[in-house]
């Protein structure tokens, strides 16, 4: 079991290791000079020649690499012109709001998605499983960045409930209670929106793997030997059928990334997704590469998590790997 | 083989997974193909209208503020999104051949080393990717389209690999290499021929990805100017939101959504059709 886990950490690391050498290489190879893009569009001369010399950029290419990678080791993303601070504080300070955002969509998501898929699951081949199957369809096609604008404009526009975006209203009491009450107002409409589709992924997931949990033949003996269905179901199906989902969870993080992008956007939810957008927008380009960076090594983080999460839960892998 | 073939072509025509998305997916293609004599007008050119007129028998899906015709516009945003994901696609199913057939064909180290770059790939978040290198060689719509190709192929990649290994393992491919079949033939007359249908499902899901792609990119304005996309009708439209332009923002829109739940669709009846134990699960 130690052996897979220090496997699976030795992945996570090189996995941010080749993050790095890549950007560091695609800087290399985009057109322009190296110094420029390491500094940002709205640097002055005189700034980029510091950073060519902090860098080594007049340096043969190996050394370049080397002074990178141990730039980076040190915990320094770069610094960021435009916003006049370190690279890394700049996403920190935006770190939480996003946590707060994914958090509760994961949450939601998890919850409501495993219910659909247990009801789709229980009366499986029904018109009530072919209606939550086809809804959960359209959910999953749906795009993040227009489910948040037709939500702007029906919840916000035309029927005033909610607010149009940012993160909470301007000029409110200091009271913790207000601020709360006002944070949670407004986060609402961003949550439903990144909700959406991975609702779509869980009941899906659920769903299958209900079935393929009920037909095993620890069912069949459960049942013969007299134990309510409603008890099978939380004892041997549920558990189960829920199994994969951390997984899922794990490697959905990575596509979630996307969706946090166009929410945050849309709601002008100040994360490190809207972070990007303005980034971009300045062609700020140490925030846009700390940012790959960043959410790379913490996507690559949390898939690390999830298997350890995976191990502790599932004594059959633990078993398994050992032997 | 023909007679397979034929089977499960009327197979694929009997399924309503199949026949129902091609339904509500035809205006869209035939929007894509016939742009020219379906659009009134240009879909770049501004001011063939008043600003921000909801739709009427001129303008059937109103202007944008700039009095652009949305509805010329959504009909060359077809085009633009059938060429960024057909054309993407088709690249990242070739890397995904060229990484996952040697990697299951020779196994042992070469697998290994090919996986774990898999691995590595697929764990990175594609869609700052593609950001990132769209701000560092520029968005005009063949890098663009390069660019998602080129991101695409990792789960491809690991799906021809798995079908390889557990087709070489076969008693077919055993037969034909008794019989004396070059390890060439063997790959390309028995083996991979196989491979392709079991792929088909994930294909339709990376044409599904590519078209979100391309138009996010648009929609967050980083895409080609001089192309018209469903993602820039919407972020034209974002911008006048406050008016209540809802027009600007269903049918670009919904256009998005019927070409991503076509191609879902199909997916699923596809790998209904040709795994049915497991799909029925699904």
């Amino acid at each position: 079991m130690w052996a897979e886990l220090a496997k699976r950490a030795f992945t996570s690391l090189a996995v941010v290791l080749i993050v790095v050498i890549m950007s560091f290489s695609l800087i290399h190879l985009a057109p322009g000079d190296p110094a420029m893009l390491m500094a940002g569009e709205a640097a002055s001369p005189e700034y980029v020649e510091t950073v060519r010399k902090q860098y080594g950029l007049d340096k043969p290419v190996y050394e370049q690499l080397a002074i990178y990678l141990s730039t980076l080791a040190s915990g320094n993303l770069g610094y960021s012109i435009t916003y006049g601070r370190p690279v890394l504080i700049v996403i920190l300070e935006r770190l939480p709001q996003t946590i707060l955002l994914v958090g509760t969509s994961i949450l939601l998501s998890f919850a409501i998605g495993v219910i659909l898929g247990i009801l789709a699951a229980k009366k499986a081949y029904s018109y009530l499983d072919v209606f939550i199957n086809t809804v959960v369809l359209i959910m999953f096609s749906i795009p993040a960045f227009w489910l948040g604008l037709m939500l702007i404009l029906v919840f916000a526009l035309y029927i005033p409930i909610f607010p149009v975006g940012g993160m909470i209203d301007i000029g409110i009491s200091e009271d913790p209670f207000a601020i709360s009450l006002s944070v949670l107002h407004h986060l609402v409409l961003p949550t439903i929106t990144l909700s959406t589709f991975f609702l779509a992924t869980y009941t899906r997931l659920t769903r299958a793997g209900m079935i393929e949990a009920l037909g095993m033949n620890y069912v069949l003996l459960a049942r013969a030997k007299g134990i309510p269905n409603s008890r099978i179901l939380r004892h041997h199906v549920l558990k189960n059928a829920l199994l994969p989902l951390i997984t899922v969870l794990a490697i959905q993080l990575g596509l979630m990334v996307g969706g946090v992008v166009f929410t945050e956007t849309v709601f002008s939810w100040p994360g490190v997704g809207s972070l990007l957008v303005q980034a971009v927008y300045y062609r700020d380009y140490p925030l846009v590469t700390g940012i790959f960076i960043f959410t790379s090594a913490a996507v690559s983080l949390a898939n690390f998590v999830a298997d350890l999460v995976y191990f502790m839960i599932d004594p059959r892998i633990r078993i398994k790997v050992s032997v | 083989m023909m007679i397979r073939s034929k089977r499960l072509f009327r197979n694929l025509l009997s399924e309503r997974y199949v026949i129902v998305p091609f339904i509500i997916y035809s205006p869209i293609l035939i929007a894509a193909i016939f742009a020219e004599y379906i659009a009134p007008y240009h879909p770049l050119e501004t001011g063939v209208g008043p600003p921000l007129s909801p739709p009427t028998l001129n303008y059937l899906m109103g202007t944008d503020q700039l009095g652009g015709d949305i509805f010329s516009q959504v009909v060359y945003g077809a085009r633009t999104s059938m060429f960024v994901s057909f054309i993407s696609t088709a690249m990242a199913v070739m890397i995904g051949l060229l990484v996952g057939v040697p990697a299951g064909y020779f196994k042992g180290l070469v697998d290994e080393v090919l996986m774990r770059v898999t691995d590595v790939f697929l764990s990175i978040p594609s869609f700052i990717l593609i950001i990132f290198l769209v701000v560092l060689f520029g968005s005009d719509i063949y890098t663009l389209t390069i660019v998602i190709g080129l991101v695409g192929w990792p789960t491809l990649a690991r799906i021809v690999r798995a079908q390889i290994l557990s087709l070489s393992e076969r008693e077919f491919v055993l037969a034909v290499r008794a019989l004396g079949a070059s390890p060439l033939r063997t790959m390309f007359s028995e083996i991979l021929p196989n491979t392709i249908l079991p792929l088909i499902p994930a294909i339709m899901l990376q044409l599904g990805f590519a078209v979100l792609v391309e138009s996010g990119v648009n929609f967050l304005a980083l895409g080609d100017q001089n192309v018209m996309s469903w993602g820039r009708i919407l972020w034209m439209a974002s911008r006048s939101i406050y008016a209540g332009v809802w027009w600007g923002i269903i049918f670009p829109g919904t256009a998005i959504l019927i070409t991503i739940f076509s191609l879902n669709i199909l997916s699923d009846g596809v790998s209904k059709i040709i795994n049915p134990k497991t799909a029925r699960s699904w």
